[in-house]
């Protein structure tokens, strides 16, 4: 038997000395890291602190400052690098849902398979279907979305990301625009992805959820990763006194 | 000490009287009368104000002359079915004109503004010569009056003697000054439509993989042609009702052309007053139109609150539920 060997796959996502400006202030400031597949690694932190925006360099919704970002291994700095392409393979779900308004849920679903995947009409509606089922939005499929509530908007909103087949998805805070008892059924659905195998960065407030679903935390303050752990250790012993400090704070608001 | 304890005392009951005083005034008869029998009371105010209006043109001290002037039976009955002895046609030809005018005009404006809006709004380097091209052509056909342009087309262009633009019909040349003009006004319509949609709707756009193109085509313009629609209708009123200037180019015998020489054939104004007639049939159906959707638009926004609520004017009735979720807020 020959020796175990690393698999040579590239990580999803790697970025290096990664910084993001808007206008004079610096919102990323050199931040590492990377995801592997399969990871399912979460990014806490107070609000302002960067979370969102790096989510959104990830996949050329922002134009990046400095550093570089490779995703597959392939480095995004290169010219022939298409922001449409790059998403085709990186879905987002973001904090206000952004659901198309004018469309029902299934279309809203296909759209994205249908016309920047190529996928015939037909086989789209049928995964759609078969992914709203999942979720539990099956009968909601010919509904327009001002007929849902938060919770089902927002899973909605997942469903569109994954019917993408994306290999990566970055979750931007999708449970902070939502009433308090509909909290639980997105990220009920969100642990069922991660349980599945998919490949999620994803950044939040709620830090239980952060603990039990994720391989890796990192913790972000001002435009760094300041501390980046397994949960566990990073909840119970953090290391850096900014990450203790804002532990604390949420201890103290009941939040933990 | 203790009797100015009591003076203290006395002094804050005489001050809540007073405020109780001030809390209540008597109601008038009509406020108690509005607030038992509202429909009666509107009924009545409707009815007053056309009793008024009626009262004013019959016992006013010209009526008699008034009347023999515009709305005189005979040239009312001539005008509408003609005369062939005196050589009046039957309105309705004349009218068709407008008509066909306004319907021809109408669709090539809405495509050809949404072309001029979306070069407008393109941010490409590329397209600065088009938008250059196009914020100029805006600027001076939202400035020149209608008539004017009338004017130099109907003359100048067969003045030009080019091969092809100085022989067109009159009608062409009509059709050309209405779209010229309107086509300006109407792609600033569709250019507030586009900016209102909310940039959130073109992350999540892009966030499924869409090319800027097929943004536009199935997000942005799909959105901002349902915010503009009651905006779009009352520029059609404008448009049908516009139609009439084009009778100062000669040569085209529309509506008001006709009722004109109708109108030295009697000196009179009966002839005005069918044109009038005739152009609100076709215009306050519209207008009534743009209002019903601005007031569902409104409606939609209200009950949506700080929650994106979808504009859906196309659906034309509000269904019960829609009403019961605005009552519900």
């Amino acid at each position: 038997m020959t020796e175990t060997v690393t698999p040579l796959v590239a990580p999803v996502v790697e970025t290096r000395a990664l910084t993001k400006r808007f206008g004079e202030r610096t919102v990323l400031r050199g931040v590492d890291l990377t995801v592997q597949r399969h990871e399912v690694v979460t990014l806490i932190g107070a609000s302002g602190s960067g979370k969102s925006t790096l989510l959104r360099c990830l996949n050329m919704l922002e134009k990046i400052d400095g550093g570089h970002i490779s995703l597959f291994g392939q480095d995004l700095s290169d010219e022939s690098v298409r922001g449409e392409l790059v998403r085709r393979h990186v879905g987002i779900v973001f904090q206000a849902f952004n659901l198309f308004p004018h469309m029902n849920v299934l279309a809203n679903v296909t759209l994205g398979p249908i016309k920047a995947l190529g996928v015939a009409p037909e086989a789209a509606e049928e995964r759609a279907m078969g992914l709203l089922a999942r979720f539990g939005l099956k009968d909601k499929a010919r509904e327009y979305p001002d007929r849902l509530s938060g919770g089902q908007q927002q899973r909605v909103a997942l469903v569109r990301a994954i019917a993408m087949d994306p290999e990566l998805l970055l979750l931007d805070e999708v449970t902070s625009a939502l009433d308090p008892e509909l909290v639980a059924e997105v990220l009920d659905a969100v642990r069922e992805l991660a349980h599945s195998g998919m490949t999620m960065l994803i950044a939040t407030h709620e830090m239980n959820f952060a603990r039990d679903v994720s391989t890796k935390v990192c913790f972000l303050a001002d435009g760094e990763i300041v501390e980046e752990r397994p949960p566990n250790d990073l909840f119970s012993d953090p290391h850096d006194p900014r990450t203790q400090q804002f532990l604390r704070s949420l201890t103290n608001a009941g939040r933990l | 000490m203790e009797s100015s304890g009591t003076e203290i005392i006395s002094v804050k009951v005489a001050s809540s009287e007073a405020t109780s005083r001030v809390l209540t005034k008597r109601r008038s008869a009509l406020w108690r009368a509005a607030q038992h029998a509202p429909r009666a009371l509107s009924v009545l105010s409707v009815v007053s104000i056309i009793v008024l209006v009626v009262v004013a043109f019959v016992f006013a001290p010209g009526a008699h002359a008034f009347q023999q002037t515009f709305f005189n039976v005979t040239q009312l009955r001539e005008t509408i079915f003609g005369d062939p002895s005196r050589n009046i046609p039957p309105i309705w030809g004349a009218f068709a004109k407008n008509v066909e005018l306004f319907l021809v005009a109408e669709p090539i404006i809405l495509v050809l503004a949404l072309g001029v809006a979306l070069i407008r709004n393109a941010k490409s380097p590329l397209m600065a010569g088009p938008r250059f091209l196009c914020t100029v052509y805006v600027d001076i056909a939202r400035g020149l009056p209608l008539i004017l342009v009338v004017q130099a087309v109907f003359f100048g262009f067969p003045a030009l003697s080019l091969p092809f633009v100085s022989s067109r019909t009159w009608f062409q040349y009509g059709l050309f000054c209405l779209v010229f003009c309107y086509t300006a006004y109407v792609s600033e319509v569709y250019r507030a439509g586009v900016m209102s949609v909310p940039n959130a709707q073109l992350l999540a756009g892009r966030a499924i993989g869409l090319t800027e193109g097929q943004l536009l085509r199935y997000v942005t313009v799909p959105q901002a042609v349902r915010v503009v629609v009651a905006p779009l209708i009352n520029d059609f009123v404008s448009l049908q009702k516009d139609t009439a200037i084009i009778s100062v180019g000669a040569g085209v015998i529309e509506l008001l052309r006709q009722v004109e020489i109708n109108e030295q054939i009697w000196f009179t104004d009966t002839p005005f007053v069918i044109a009038g007639i005739l152009f609100l049939i076709v215009c306050v159906p519209l207008t009534r139109l743009a209002d019903a959707l601005l007031a569902r638009d409104v409606r939609a926004r209200l009950a949506g609150g700080t929650r994106a609520e979808p504009r859906r004017p196309w659906r034309a009735r509000a269904s019960a539920e829609d009403i019961v979720r605005t009552v519900g807020g």
